[in-house]
């Protein structure tokens, strides 16, 4: 299954010079970026006052072992956990 | 000694094709008809496909078969139906049980003499005579089907497997190569023992009589092992026509009389279930109960109950024996005695019991639970989830959580 | 031992010396069938021995994360869900559970439960009283401690009191025909639910299944290291594919 966080779960990026996320830190713990597996953009509800999201999300792999999805809002520059393959 | 073959004559949807050539109207929908408990008495074949069993309530049947029309069986001739149906076949047997509505048990022990058996190795006059039956059942303008073979089990198998109109003979011996394959729910066991054979992998008869007889006495009972050796052929129950079909008796006394009707009731289920337990484990089933009441003035009444169907179900039985006190007239006198009667002992029906009660009151039983634990650990610790946008771009959108429903 | 069976295992040892051990044999009845619930690998169920996990037991599945357990688990749900009218509950202590997945792994929404207690105390309370009702086919219990320190995470459990619910889950079960499967991260295994599972797997991810960059699926490995019902030492590899619905194949 994946555990799905609708919230996401709060994470620091450190990110390269190209915006790609180099690694991330949850929960304490720091997970570097193996590869990028996916990533697409999402603009939805826009026609809806306060219900817009243009998000990215990335599907990626770390070197220790995790298969994950971040999503980073495109507007307010956040980056969140949303999935966690397991 | 001659070898025994025992003949099992059907007529599909009997109690239905009787309503509507009753009604014609009932022909347009699926067809479900009610006993007067409104409990299911007889289905057509399609709310039978659906999962509509005897015994189910309306409710059960109408969750099943929501575009089954449900109707009152007493508004049929059924019964009258059925006894011309019995008239047909008597005269070809003296010993015939019947087996519910449209069913039959025919004895034909002894008809085996001509010995040039054909290439099935069944004899020429048994299919003659099986011939000459369904044609008596035909002339009523039924399509009966027929199995023969050397037991009871195994001709009400081959009948099942038949197609209208068409018949399976076997030759004794090949009786359990055929019951091999055949699915387990054919023997009439309880829903319990059925699940959990279903969930042991046990789906075949084959599979069943192989597995070990003590340990199916250990885990289900004489049932179970009586149930095992039919599938292993060896059913060795005879005809057992309507005027010697056996009957046991309890008496039980009060002293002081007793006048509440409850406590009437849980004695006589709790006496009635002592009766009842030996015949289950011999899968027999009772088709009447009789109560014979001693007042305290001395006064004598008895009252009796026929089942719709045989049984040995609990719930229909403390029905019925509710029924029975109610009908009764007290004129506020308590009961000093009752003599009670189980009587008409048969075989018991196959897939007579509920096979999905047990699973049917899973939902009802967790929800009954949850009501009470959310006390406890408060309802929002208890969910659903549900697809509220499955194609929704934003994945943590797709889903959505809302409260258990029952 | 009779001394019938005497007689006869002397008989057999003579035949056995004089031609040979494979002359004569002395044959075993065949194992009891156990009640079960299939894991959907074909591999791991024959591996297993009895066709699944046990039906009255209860089985603890340890693994990272993204090592397929929770998949596993998942899997073993959407069999239970074969039977009609089944239902099945996912103690979901991390609040994280994601039903389109679940969805996607076969399972039926509609009869799957999904408890989000406030603490691992009550959780385990609350799977008693399921287990108790025996209304459900399979439950899921995900899981003790979790990822690590965090603001989703919940307290440390009492050992003391970990001990003694888990035993009396443990009793519970048997009288039940339900699956309970205990999802575990590998530090933070516990004595006691080693001791009370029948059945322990130890599932780990080795290769991802790739289509160019995207990962698709994985590869793993499943060592069934407990079994107080079969045979313990056996690996199973299995696959994992999600790709519009979730695929689970033993290779």
């Amino acid at each position: 299954m994946t555990h799905l966080w609708p919230q996401g779960e709060p994470i620091q990026v450190e990110t390269g010079s190209d915006g790609t996320p180099r690694a991330f830190v949850w929960r304490g713990m720091r997970h570097p970026v193996a590869a990028i597996a996916n990533r697409w953009r999402v603009q939805a509800s826009w026609w809806v006052p306060n219900s817009e999201a243009w998000q990215e999300y990335l599907k990626l792999t770390t070197a220790d072992g995790l298969l994950c999805i971040l999503a980073h809002d495109l507007r307010s520059n956040e980056w969140r956990l949303i999935r966690l393959y397991d | 000694m001659a070898e025994r073959q025992i003949a099992y004559l059907w007529v599909p949807e009997f109690g239905a094709a009787v309503a509507r050539r009753a009604d014609p109207g009932l022909q347009a929908r699926p067809l479900v008809l009610l006993d007067e408990h409104g409990r299911v008495l007889t289905v057509d074949a399609i709310a039978g496909q659906a999962g509509v069993l005897p015994g189910f309530t309306e409710r059960q049947a109408a969750a099943r078969c929501p575009e089954a029309a449900m109707a009152s069986a007493a508004g049929f001739p059924l019964w009258e139906a059925q006894e011309r149906f019995l008239e047909r076949v008597k005269g070809y047997t003296d010993r015939w049980q019947a087996d519910g509505l449209g069913r039959v048990y025919l004895d034909a022990t002894g008809l085996a003499l001509n010995r040039q058996a054909g290439i099935t190795g069944v004899d020429r006059e048994l299919l003659g005579w099986c011939q000459a039956v369904a044609g008596a059942v035909r002339s009523q303008g039924w399509e009966p089907a027929l199995g023969a073979t050397g037991s009871k089990f195994g001709a009400s198998v081959a009948g099942q497997v038949a197609r209208q109109n068409a018949a399976l003979l076997l030759a004794p011996p090949a009786q359990r190569a055929f019951l091999a394959g055949q699915p387990v729910p054919t023997l009439p066991l309880d829903a319990d023992v059925l699940l959990q054979l279903r969930h042991l992998g046990i789906r075949t008869l084959g599979q069943f009589a192989r597995l070990p007889a003590t340990g199916v006495l250990t885990r289900f009972g004489p049932a179970g092992r009586t149930a095992q050796r039919w599938a292993q052929g060896l059913d060795d129950r005879p005809v057992v026509p309507p005027w010697e079909s056996p009957e046991v008796s309890a008496r039980i006394e009060f002293d002081p009389p007793l006048i509440d009707h409850d406590r009437l009731l849980a004695a006589l289920t709790h006496r009635t279930a002592k009766l009842l337990a030996p015949l289950r484990d011999r899968l027999q089933a009772i088709a009447r109960i009789f109560l014979q009441v001693t007042r305290a003035d001395g006064r004598v009444i008895t009252v009796a109950h026929t089942f719709p169907m045989p049984t040995a179900a609990s719930e229909p039985v403390r029905l019925a024996l509710a029924s029975l006190l109610d009908r009764m007239t007290w004129n506020r006198q308590g009961a000093a005695e009752i003599g009670l009667t189980l009587a008409g002992i048969t075989d018991a029906p196959g897939q007579q019991l509920i096979l999905f009660d047990v699973q049917d009151n899973s939902r009802a039983r967790l929800t009954s639970l949850l009501d009470r634990l959310a006390a406890r650990y408060g309802a929002e610790a208890f969910r659903l989830a549900s697809l509220a946008d499955p194609d929704h771009l934003l994945l943590e959108r797709r889903a959505a959580f809302g409260p258990w429903r029952p | 031992m009779t001394s019938r069976q005497r007689k006869l295992d002397a008989v057999v040892a003579r035949l056995q010396l004089q031609y040979g051990p494979r002359a004569i044999r002395k044959a075993t009845a065949p194992p009891a069938p156990v009640a079960h619930i299939s894991t959907t690998f074909p591999d791991l169920d024959a591996a297993l021995g009895i066709g699944g996990l046990p039906r009255g037991r209860i089985t603890e599945i340890i693994g990272p994360a993204t090592s397929g357990k929770v998949t596993l688990a998942a899997k073993v749900l959407s069999a239970a869900h074969r039977e009609k009218e089944a239902l099945a509950a996912w103690l979901d202590l991390s609040n994280s559970c994601d039903p389109d997945y679940l969805h996607r792994c076969g399972l039926d929404l509609d009869r799957l439960l999904i408890v989000r207690p406030r603490d691992a105390v009550d959780a385990l309370a609350i799977a008693r009283h399921l287990v108790d009702s025996k209304a459900l086919a399979a439950l899921v219990f995900e899981s003790l401690p979790l990822f690590g320190p965090g603001p989703a995470d919940l307290a440390p459990i009492d050992q003391g009191i970990l001990t003694g619910t888990l035993e009396r889950l443990a009793a519970a079960v048997t009288l039940t025909e339900s699956v309970v499967i205990f999802l575990t991260e590998p530090h933070a295994q516990s004595k006691t639910l080693a001791h009370g599972a029948s059945v322990r797997l130890a599932i780990r991810r080795e290769r991802w299944i790739t289509r160019g960059p995207d990962v698709r699926g994985y590869e793993g490995q499943v060592e069934i290291v407990k079994h107080k019902l079969g045979r313990a030492g056996a690996v199973t590899p299995i696959r994992i594919i999600f790709n519009g619905t979730v695929r689970g194949e033993g290779l």
